[in-house]
This record gives C-alpha cells, structure tokens and sequence, in this order.
C-alpha cells in the first residue's frame, strides 16, 4: 500500500467519536505488535506517540489535540488512522449513527468520499458467513434493483425473475462462504495463528501468515472448486422450482465468477501461480 | 507516511474476487434493462440479449 491508499483507508471521524486500538494490539519499543496474526508492523517515536495514546479510549477532538503537540500535521494523523483501520486495529465507538449518514450525506454530494470502518475477526464459519454477507449487500442491492428494471421492461415475469432472484442471491452467499471457509481450512491447520476475516465495504480478506507452496495451491484450488461444486448442487436442487434456462444461468454465471477469481493476475490466481513459482524455484 | 510507518510484508491475503465479478455482471445486467426501457418504453420489451460474435446487446420491441 502506498501513502495515498493508507490516506484514503481513514474513515469519517467526528469529533465527539471516542477511539482505541483493539485488543489485538499491542505497541512497544517503536513496533506495533498484531498479537492474532504474529506481526510486528515498526513504527516511527512520533506514530508511536499517537499509537500509545490510542491503547486507552480517547476523544478523537483530543487526539487531534494531541497530534499537534506532538507535531504531526493533519495528512500525518489521517494516514496513521487510515493505516489502523486498513489492517482493522482501529476501534470507534459513536453516539449517533443518525448524524453521521447526514455527514457522509452531505460530504458525497461535495464529491467526498470514505472508506467504511474495517471489521475483523477470527475466521470462525459465523464471522466468515457475516463477512460475506456484509460484503455483498451492494451485490444484493444491486440484484433485486435489476431484478425489478427486468420486470418493468416487460420481458419477464414478476414470478419468474423474482423467484430467479432470490435463489441466485441465496446461492451466492452460500457458495461465496463455502469458498471462503475452503480458504480458512487450508490456512488454519499448521499455523501457530489463526487466519482473520477483514471486511471493508465489499472488499472481503482472509489474512493468514505464509503457507508452504502445497498447502498455498491445495488452498487457492480448492475454494474456487468448492464455489463451482455448491453452485452445481444448488442449480440440481432448485430444477423442480426453476426452468433449465434459469438454471443453466444460476450454475454458468456464478460459477464462471468462481472460476474467475483463478486469473493469474487476481485473487486466487495470485496466489497459485505465487506457489507454482516458488515450487519451480525450489526444484 | 513511509517514515512513520513501516508495515510487516509476511502476511498473505485471500481476496473474495467472486464479488466483484458478480456484481459487475448484476451492474451489466441492469444496463442493458435500463437501455431496453429507454428505447422501448415501460413492459413493452420483448426480449433481449447478447451477441456475442458482434459484441452489440440486441433488443426487440414489442
């Protein structure tokens, strides 16, 4: 990540929000120490100042206080903010949620824009299914809003692409956190900690420390395999309730976005041919 | 920001790509629908589609 990015990872904070660093960290001797993840992340004496003083809740107005006594300019304090909450080590608790979609209202139409408060967690099935769900409400918006333009042009059936809808959304979250928890099983067994689920807006992470190249490939295969697998099973359950056509688009389409996060360039991919690599490296 | 901090490369990441592939088909989708309103109107749409040898979206009229 580059400055610009840990810039645009800070979230809207008002001034009465009162901050912390979650439990999960620690700072000493210049380094921020991810107790879950077994990382030490080094930080300058001047972010240490601000890093200590968020290990006791503060009033973000007094951090902001703080930061200046301690000659760190605004951009500073917002780039370390953006850095905590990208790696969700930033706790913020608010009064109103009310006033602050007002803000973020009121901020968009002046063309400014947040990243959303990063959530983590350990990867456990129920945190993993939350995560997916919370990452794909954009998607589900965004299905029933179709599935509605669809009905009103007249060329389908309220019935038809309503019950389409509904079963092509329940398939995707399932099939999503199927591939997720096949990532989670590969990354949890030889590690001394357990991977995490990082949820920002619609952008879903399992973090885990490095894994030998057998274990990477067996991990970057299988939840893409798993994806394709639960949305087979589900075109197959779903035939007596939906046409061949709508089931032939529930299995190619998810599928195919399964299947897709194996591009070399992206996601999954990535990781494969990282593996393939360092397997050709180490023959 | 690279003086203040410095972040531990060892970890690796999993990203959930399938949402982002699945949301830009639902996004595509939901164009081609808006598309097939404005030149057809209000449920006067027949039907509509991809070809994919022309790469064009057809649609017909009622």
């Amino acid at each position: 990540m580059s400055v610009t990015d840990f810039l645009r990872q800070c979230p809207l904070l008002l001034e009465s929000d009162i901050l912390s660093l979650s439990s999960k960290f620690w700072v000493s001797q210049n380094k921020l120490i991810d107790r879950e993840l077994a990382l030490k992340h080094k930080v300058s004496p001047k972010a240490g100042l601000v890093l200590q003083r968020l290990m006791d809740m503060v009033l973000f107005a007094d951090l902001q206080q703080f930061s200046q006594q301690a000659q760190l300019k605004p951009n500073e304090l917002q780039a370390i903010l953006g850095f905590l909450n990208s790696i969700g080590a930033l706790r913020v608790s608010r009064n109103s949620q009310l006033h602050t979609v007002q803000v973020l209202l009121w901020h968009a139409l002046h063309g400014v824009f947040y990243a959303p408060i990063c959530r983590r967690k350990p990867a456990t099935p129920l945190a993993v299914a939350e995560g997916c769900l919370r990452a794909s409400l954009s998607f589900t918006v965004a299905s029933f809003a179709c599935a509605t333009l669809l009905c009103l042009s007249g060329a389908f059936a309220w019935f038809s692409i309503g019950s389409f809808c509904a079963i092509f959304t329940a398939t995707f979250l399932l099939s999503l956190t199927l591939h997720e928890l096949a990532h989670g099983y590969f990354a949890r067994a030889p590690q001394e900690s357990q991977p995490v689920v990082l949820q920002v807006g619609t952008r879903l992470s399992l973090l885990h420390q490095p894994l030998h190249w057998p274990q990477e490939i067996a991990s970057s295969i299988t939840g893409p395999l798993v994806g394709v697998i639960t949305c087979l099973g589900a075109a197959l359950l779903w035939q007596q309730f939906i046409s061949i056509f709508w089931q032939s688009c529930l299995l190619g389409i998810l599928s195919i976005t399964h299947a897709g996060a194996l591009f070399p360039q992206y996601s999954d991919g990535k990781s494969l041919a990282t593996a393939l690599k360092e397997r050709k490296c180490l023959k | 920001m690279q003086q203040l901090i410095i972040p531990d490369q060892t970890i690796h990441a999993k990203e959930a790509g399938p949402i982002v592939l699945a949301l830009g088909f639902v996004i595509a989708m939901g164009g081609i629908a808006t598309a097939a309103i404005i030149v057809c109107g209000w449920g006067r749409v027949k039907s509509f589609g991809i070809n994919w040898q022309r790469y064009t979206a057809e649609i017909v009229c009622r």
